[in-house]
Order: structure tokens, then C-alpha cells, then sequence
């Protein structure tokens, strides 16, 4: 029973309208496209519309945001990062919860993340293209 | 007041401190089992030790630390050691600057990135196999170097594309077959370049590396001096002999490879060749496999296959050393086939179950990569059962 109830709540997972894109008020951009948003959290740039961002995981909407927006499964992508990391190449985003993306406006950094929350005080919600 | 003021900027300067600084492990406890107890499968050219007849631990177990040091945004110090039947090995100690975003220098100590997984090599868990095809990585045996290295990656539209630069200099010490002993290699003067593009979900890879390579043991070292001091040899003699001396000669490397993935699915293939200019022999290698991820389950098949090209073309003239010439030819002289089949189930967060069947068959041609306990020996097949369980933290 516990093993079937496990199943069923790996299986719910949030679509990617559940998911809310944001950036913080220092970004002077209010649209981003899911190429570049793939780009900046698998740090393959730091750079949108000549832009340089700082990108934060959100620990509570994790998986569901890689699967929707990098279309990577938890594992595919933790083999990603080990390779990054053990080469010297890359480091994964720092991951956060709500709460303390609440509390990161601290510097003048344009910073994206996502969430599940409809807002987020300090930060906006910008519009995802294709 | 002042004790308190004290251990309070002592605390938040080892806190500044500690921000900057992150461990990560790696490791492997593999069990290898193959039922021939006259052969030594190992998957290190730093052991003679692996699997004979028996099952063994030595073979794929490994673990591996790596400290990463971010002394201010641009400037980062990497070191990462290792061990395993080999013994310890530092395979990571540099200080990488970042120019730019898209533009960093290493110094120190690398890993060589001859084949695309190269840099990865001892980290299982990123890759679905239990080790990577040892037909391709198992012919290249300096596995670090040390040196510097420029590395320039940047995206454009759809297309990723990563360049690297390195020189250097690499050296050790080699567990070789019985009729050779252990041996020194080195690499002065190595000069690479990589250039990767990923393009949707193709990833392609091609390096080039040259240097001087100088293969020497006391039988090797002896074997040659002796006969340069011979006076019943002509000039010409000495001249054709001094062109086989494997000191201090050319070699390079060229490997392609690449990486198609749809859905699922995946597709992968490497091909190295590496030329000597001296008596040691040229090998090529190269490998295809497919694997397809059910979720947590990934099942695989690969082929790959090493074949060798002999150097011994201009016979020196004189029965004994033409004799021991085509001996050193042959012995170097890699060919077998092999086919693997593996599974792998990534059972938690950061841990990976994996199992594998290999089954290799040497060719009369040349010789496997395992060590035959006696010489000489008819070429045989080797079946391999591993399992393993990687992980990472």
C-alpha cells in the first residue's frame, strides 16, 4: 500500500503552467524564451539580452521544473552536474526554498528563479516564450 | 566584551571562509569476477592485480575527494585525489582564472582530455557503464598531466561550442606483461586542442595531441645501449636501430567521437588512433554503443574493438636483433574484440546499481589488454561479470 501510494505521488508532477518564471526587479526584461531559460540553468551562458544573471534553483518545485523547462529527468541531470563539478567546470545554481528567495534581493544582481507561488515580494513574474 | 568581539570575527571569517570552500566525493564498490586463472583482467595500467579466477574487489572500487576553493569570483583553486588498485593519484590540483565568462586558464595538475570522457574517467556514476570501454581508454595509459590549459566555451543560437588549448608534461610508472616488467612512460612537450559542438542533441568531439613520448626499463635501456656500443654494427645499422628506440620520440593522437540522444535514447561512439614513430606498435580503437533510459533503468550495449598497426618495417640486417625487433612489435601490438552488455538503476538520490557482462575476445594477431601469466599463450575469450554500486556526495 505504501509502496502504491509512493508511485502515485512520484507520478504528480507540476506542469509547467503550475510554475512561475520570476526575476528580480534589477532585470530589465519582462519576457524570456525556454532556449535561454535551458542555457542559463545548465549554465551553459550567464548572459540574457546582454544581461549578466545570477540563476537560483527552488528546492520546493525542483524536479518539476527541470522535466518542464530543461526537460531533463533528477537523475539526468545530477549526472550532468557531476560531471561539471568533477571537472572543475561548472557548479549547480545554489538551490533555495520561498522563503529565502524572499530574503536574496540583496545585492543589485539581475537573478531569475521560479516558483510555484503566484508572487513573490521583490520579484516579478515574466512571461515565458517558446 | 572583546573575547566575545574576537570569536564573533573569528566565527564569521571561518563562515566567509567556509562559503568558499566545497567538498565532493565520488566512489565505487565493484566486485569483478572472470574464470580464467591464468589471466589477469585489470581495468589499471597502474596494477597487475584484478580478477583471476576469483572474484575480485580491486578491480572497479575506487574513491575520490575533491576540494574546490573559490578565493574571489574570478580565481578558483580544484584538487581532487583518488584511490584505488593503482593506489592514490592526484588527478585534479589547479588554479583556474576566468577572463572572461566564456574564457578560463588552468595552471597545475590536469586530467588529459585525449577521449571524450577522459576527464570523467574515474567518476562512474557519470556514465552508464561499470567503466568506460576499456578498448579505447584502455590503450591510453597517462591519464594526467601537468601543464596549463585555455579553454573557451560559448553558445550561439542553437549551437554550443567548447575549445581547449593545453601543453605539458606527464609521467609514470606502467605494470606491464611478464616478459616486459614494469616500465616508465613520460610526455614532455605535449601540445593538445579539443574542440566540442553540441547541436540539439548531438554532441560531436574530436582532440588531437602530439609530444615526445620515451617508454624505458632497465631491459629497454640496457637492450639499446648495448647495441649502439657495438662496433660490428654499421652507421646505417645504428641509424635504422636509433629510429625503433622508443626515447624520446614522436607520438600523437587523434580521437573523434560523439553523442546522439533522442528522447530516451541514446547513441554513442568513440574512435582514437594513436601513431608512434618508434618499434612501439600503433593502435586504434573504437567503440559504438546504445543505451535507452526507462526512468531510473538505463540498459546498454556497446561493441568496440582495438586493433594494432606494427612499426617494424627496415630490418636492421642481423638475424638476433631483427629477432627481438618483430618480438617488441608484437608484444605492443593491441587486437581483441568485445561486447557489453549492462545495466544500470539509479536505486537513490546520488547512488547507481549497475551490472555487466563483457565478453572479450583476444586475436591471434596480437595481444589483449589483460596480463597472461604465461608467455607465450594462444588468444582466447574472456567472459566478465561485474556489479557495482556507485555514488556520489
Amino acid at each position: 500500500m505504501r509502496y502504491l501510494i509512493s508511485i502515485i505521488l512520484m507520478s504528480i508532477v507540476l506542469s509547467a503552467n503550475d510554475i512561475n518564471i520570476i526575476a528580480s526587479k534589477e532585470c530589465g526584461f519582462n519576457t524570456i524564451n525556454h532556449k535561454s531559460i535551458k542555457d542559463l540553468f545548465m549554465k551553459k551562458t550567464k548572459y540574457y539580452k546582454n544581461t549578466h544573471i545570477e540563476v537560483l534553483d527552488n528546492k520546493e518545485c525542483y524536479n518539476s521544473f527541470i522535466q518542464n523547462f530543461l526537460k531533463k529527468t533528477p537523475t539526468r541531470m545530477r549526472v550532468y552536474w557531476t560531471r561539471m563539478i568533477f571537472t572543475g567546470s561548472k557548479k549547480p545554481p545554489k538551490k533555495i526554498s520561498n522563503d529565502r528567495l524572499k530574503k536574496e534581493r540583496v545585492s543589485n544582481m539581475c537573478r531569475v528563479s521560479y516558483t510555484t507561488l503566484a508572487d513573490i515580494q521583490g520579484w516579478k513574474v515574466i512571461d515565458v516564450t517558446p | 566584551m572583546y573575547k566575545k568581539t574576537v570569536v564573533t570575527l573569528l566565527l564569521s571569517t571561518f563562515s566567509m571562509a567556509f562559503d568558499n570552500l566545497s567538498l565532493h566525493g565520488f566512489g565505487t564498490l565493484g566486485l569483478t569476477y572472470q574464470d580464467d586463472e591464468n589471466i589477469i583482467y585489470r581495468n589499471n595500467w597502474r596494477s597487475d592485480s584484478g580478477s583471476s579466477g576469483d572474484i575480485s574487489l580491486q578491480n572497479d572500487s575506487k574513491f575520490g575527494l575533491q576540494l574546490d576553493w573559490q578565493i574571489e569570483p574570478s580565481l578558483s583553486f580544484t584538487i581532487q585525489g583518488s584511490v584505488d588498485n593503482g593506489g592514490a593519484n592526484l588527478e585534479w590540483a589547479n588554479i583556474k582564472y576566468n577572463i572572461t565568462d566564456e574564457f578560463d586558464v588552468k595552471i597545475g595538475q590536469m586530467r588529459f582530455p585525449t577521449a571524450m570522457y577522459s576527464d570523467i574517467l574515474k567518476v562512474s556514476y557519470s556514465y552508464d557503464w561499470i567503466r568506460l570501454p576499456e578498448d579505447v581508454y584502455g590503450i591510453l595509459p597517462l591519464t594526467s598531466y601537468l601543464g596549463g590549459e585555455f579553454n573557451y566555451q560559448s553558445v550561439y543560437k542553437d549551437f554550443e561550442y567548447r575549445f581547449k588549448l593545453y601543453a605539458g608534461e606527464s609521467k609514470d610508472t606502467m605494470k606491464g606483461s611478464v616478459d616486459v616488467g614494469d616500465y616508465d612512460i613520460e610526455l614532455k612537450h605535449i601540445f593538445g586542442l579539443n574542440l566540442s559542438f553540441l547541436f540539439d542533441n548531438l554532441e560531436i568531439y574530436t582532440g588531437y595531441t602530439q609530444a615526445d613520448i620515451s617508454i624505458t626499463n632497465d631491459l629497454i635501456n640496457s637492450y639499446f645501449d648495448t647495441l649502439y656500443k657495438r662496433d660490428d654494427l654499421s652507421l646505417s645499422q645504428k641509424n635504422i636501430l636509433h629510429e625503433y628506440d622508443p626515447r624520446g620520440k614522436d607520438t600523437k593522437y587523434i580521437s573523434v567521437g560523439f553523442k546522439y540522444t533522442y528522447d530516451n535514447a541514446y547513441l554513442v561512439g568513440e574512435y582514437i588512433d594513436i601513431d608512434m614513430k618508434n618499434i612501439i606498435s600503433d593502435n586504434y580503437a573504437w567503440y559504438v554503443g546504445m543505451g535507452y533510459h526507462f526512468g531510473e533503468i538505463t540498459p546498454l550495449i556497446t561493441y568496440s574493438r582495438v586493433t594494432g598497426r606494427s612499426n617494424y618495417q627496415t630490418k636492421i640486417g642481423d638475424t638476433q636483433i631483427d629477432r627481438d625487433l618483430a618480438q617488441m612489435a608484437q608484444i605492443t601490438l593491441k587486437s581483441q574484440t568485445h561486447i557489453t552488455l549492462g545495466l544500470r538503476y539509479d536505486i537513490r538520490e546520488n547512488i547507481a546499481l549497475k551490472a555487466q557482462y563483457d565478453h572479450i575476445k583476444e586475436s591471434s594477431k596480437g595481444r589483449g589488454l589483460s596480463i597472461h601469466k604465461e608467455i607465450p599463450y594462444e588468444a582466447t575469450s574472456i567472459d566478465l561479470f561485474g556489479l557495482s554500486m556507485d555514488f556520489i556526495f
